[in-house]
């Protein structure tokens, strides 16, 4: 590597470690030590220790390679969608401007920062891997050293495979379609090896999870594979383009900051431009113009328009999002009730996506402020056009139930709209909530004593997912009384949870002012 | 005469919208080019297409007949972008340092303190620039233009912020650039600066519509959309 390259990085290094805090290090390393405590516990008391039966173990023999080779294939398909918006690495803005424009061997500046991201991701896989494997091995024949580090191999390759999937897509300049054509390629023939027994691309690595029980030398050829595809990336680390290291540069850092501060919308929009996600030049559909001057056809057409615009991968990703909501209410309705929090994540994620033309609204408050109609009307009268907007999305989702159980099709086409309806309402309160009130900025956040900072921040995020998942207690009602009858009491549920949203954003502020009046009372000294 | 700058067929489109193109254009080694044209008309585009920053969609673009972002154009061109861009944890001075190394700079450290005299930078040399108000970070990012020998100039919109003493050096800087047979191709809407260059070349909707001598046309005209 280039002398002055090494001397900066040094340089850097002591100024950075200069400026540590090494108190909170301490603090966030103890604090994060407690919460993987408690979650391993957590998670392992889920399992019971009872031996599978020979049944079962039969069925997680044969099966098991092709389940657990999803998450491998996942991570190619993850990899490639990365790769071709211009990941894995993300460089300062510094270093895009300063070392990639001089004329020094780029792969001394980018091998290794990709080697770092290998080092990273395959050292998370394995954790996760290693978990994982710990608790197989209460349930499962054989040893907990066994099955620990055959986890841990295994998940330290899906790492490896997601890093060098996207080096390899990045630097060969694979265009997004082809690469997200070829990740869910891989991910359906997964899916056909995992439901119909198939040979499938991830089973090498699945079964290597499992030498924990049984070992298989064949699986190794998967594991030169990935350790031979690693090498190829980092082959190829001098290939990666300066166009989209230096986009990235920019949103990486303001991500973080965003992720940080938990500002969603903030996430959600950098994440848009690290996809290179923009509306479309020509809508798909020409909304006329209107001569009506009513504010609420304004409005109307205001968010047509925005959804005539949304471009062909938003599209997709609501579809995929409706997909797997109809895969988690199937699996639900037959009887894995942890997949509720799936189906409310990605009602949630799709309602987010829906409402794109009122969060548009919120993220302009100069124009909501300067209409004759107060805030909270204006905000209403944005639901309509995402609730139509939302109605193809929900028969995908219970298109695919229909398809996964036919006996369940009438029920889910009956109640998927009102589901997508109510799933939206906790986006909406997400959006909603932090939209800010020039009029009367909140001190709420302000008057938080520190102590309870880290739970209200907690409740912040948890709220609107809660909301979303309201909806999702539906599959939970029909699996347990599957009559018309829970339908049509589930479908009014529905429609109360998307009424008292309404009702909230519609007298949010004059709530939120009477509080305010309510505590400044109190505060007042008695004469 | 050797070629500076040669671009052939050059296009660049930012998803289904157009940025540029196409475009044919050839700059002689010391001539200097003034670039102008209404926002959104590509010059910024054509600058960092040229500078290696951004890929071209389609087309050919050469540095010193080198391929734009190969190991010889780095080393040729030096890019004085209009958003100007820091490390956190470096000071100017360092900042200066190491971009001279990182170019195999001889005796930079003269050079350097002779820059941040000219651009009224010296006091502030110790300071971080990212703490700067937008002028002085001009000046800091016109300084690491200008610490590493290059034979190619790619400058854009390097007026703004700039207080009426910067302006001066800054032009100051341009010409003994110039001077020394370096290529300068600036991007302004400064039309006052155009009458110093040899050459005009104005772009409207990402084409070229204009390119010659400066007197031949109307300057004022060509910003408009």
């Amino acid at each position: 590597m280039t002398a002055v390259v090494r001397d900066l990085r040094r340089a850097r290094r002591i100024h950075r470690l200069g400026e540590l805090e090494w108190f909170e290090i301490a603090y966030r390393v103890y604090l994060t030590a407690i919460a993987g405590g408690v979650a391993v516990m957590w998670l392992s008391d889920l399992v019971s220790d009872e031996l599978i039966t020979t049944a079962q173990l039969d069925d997680v023999t044969s099966q098991g390679p092709a389940v657990l080779g999803l998450f491998v294939v996942i991570a190619i398909a993850l990899g490639c969608r990365s790769g071709s918006d211009g990941g894995p690495v993300s460089l300062e803005a510094g270093d895009a401007r300063y070392l990639m424009m001089a004329p020094i061997s780029r792969r001394a500046v980018l091998l290794r920062p990709v080697a770092q991201r290998c080092r990273s991701l395959a050292f998370t896989g394995a954790l996760a891997g290693g978990i994982a494997g710990q608790l197989a091995a209460r349930r499962l024949p054989g040893s907990t050293a066994a099955w620990t580090s055959s986890g841990a191999l295994a998940g330290g390759l899906v790492g490896l495979a997601f890093v060098a999937t996207a080096t390899i897509v990045h630097a060969l300049a694979v265009p997004r379609w082809t690469a997200t054509t070829a990740g869910a390629l891989v991910v359906a023939a997964q899916t056909a090896a995992a439901v119909w027994e198939w040979p499938g691309p991830g089973d090498g690595i699945g079964s290597l999870a499992m030498w924990g029980l049984r070992t298989r030398l064949v699986d190794l050829v998967a594991v030169a594979a990935v350790v031979g595809a690693t090498a190829l990336a980092l082959a190829f680390a001098d290939r990666l383009r300066l166009e989209p290291l230096t986009r990235r540069a920019d949103l990486v850092s303001q991500l973080r900051f965003a992720v940080t501060m938990q500002d969603l919308r903030t996430v959600v929009l950098l994440r848009r431009q690290l996809r290179g996600e923009r509306p479309r030049t020509t809508p798909w559909i020409r909304v006329g113009r209107s001569t009506s001057t009513s504010a609420t056809r304004a409005v109307w057409q205001r968010d047509l328009r925005g959804l005539a615009r949304y471009p062909a991968s938003r599209l997709l990703r609501m579809a995929a999002l409706a997909a797997v909501a109809g895969l988690c209410t199937e699996f639900v309705l037959a009887g894995t009730t942890p997949l509720l929090v799936g189906l409310g994540v990605a009602l949630y994620l799709l309602g987010l996506d829906a409402i794109e033309p009122m969060s548009q609204e919120i993220d302009h408050p100069d124009v909501a402020d300067g209409a004759p109609e107060p805030r909270g009307w204006l905000h209403v009268r944005h639901f309509a056009a995402p609730a139509v907007a939302l109605l193809p999305f929900a028969v995908i989702g219970a298109a695919v139930v229909a398809i996964l159980e036919p006996s369940h099709a009438v029920g889910a086409m009956a109640l998927s709209i009102p589901v997508a309806w109510a799933g939206a309402a906790g986006s909406i309160v997400s959006v909603v909530r932090d939209a800010p009130n020039p009029v009367e900025p909140s001190a709420s956040a302000a008057a938080v004593p520190p102590e309870f900072a880290g739970f209200t921040s907690s409740l912040r995020f948890l709220i609107p997912l809660v909301v979303s998942s309201l909806a999702s207690l539906t599959a939970l009602a029909m699996r347990e009384s599957s009559s018309v009858g829970t339908g049509l009491r589930m479908a009014v549920f529905n429609a109360l949870v998307v009424a008292a949203t309404g009702l909230w954003v519609l007298r949010r502020d004059e709530w939120s002012k009477a509080w305010r009046g309510f505590l400044a009372a109190g505060r007042k000294p008695v004469s | 005469m050797t070629t500076a700058v040669h671009a052939a067929a050059l296009t660049k489109t930012y998803g289904d919208a157009p940025a540029l193109g196409p475009v044919d254009l050839e700059v002689t080694a010391g001539e200097r080019v003034v670039l102008v044209g209404h926002n959104g008309s590509g010059k910024t585009t054509l600058l960092r297409i040229a500078a290696g920053l951004l890929d071209a969609t389609s087309g050919v673009i050469e540095v010193s007949g080198h391929a734009v972002g190969s190991l010889e154009a780095r080393a040729f061109t030096s890019y004085l972008g209009d958003q100007p861009v820091f490390y956190d944890d470096l000071t100017v001075w360092e900042h200066l340092e190491y971009v001279a190394r990182l170019h195999h700079t001889e005796g930079w450290e003269q050079h350097a303190v002779e820059l941040l005299e000219t651009l009224g930078l010296s006091h502030r040399s110790d300071d971080l620039p990212t703490t700067f108000s937008r002028g002085l970070r001009q000046k800091a990012a016109i300084a690491l233009a200008f610490v590493r020998p290059f034979e190619v100039l790619l400058v854009d919109e390097p007026f703004v912020g700039l207080d009426r003493p910067g302006r001066q050096a800054l032009l100051e800087l341009l010409a003994r650039a110039h001077g020394d047979g370096a290529t300068l191709v600036v991007a302004t809407h400064e039309l006052t600066t155009v009458a110093e260059s040899g050459r005009l070349v104005a772009l409207r909707d990402g084409e070229i519509i204009f390119d010659g001598p400066p007197g031949d046309a109307d300057a004022d005209a060509l910003v408009v959309r």
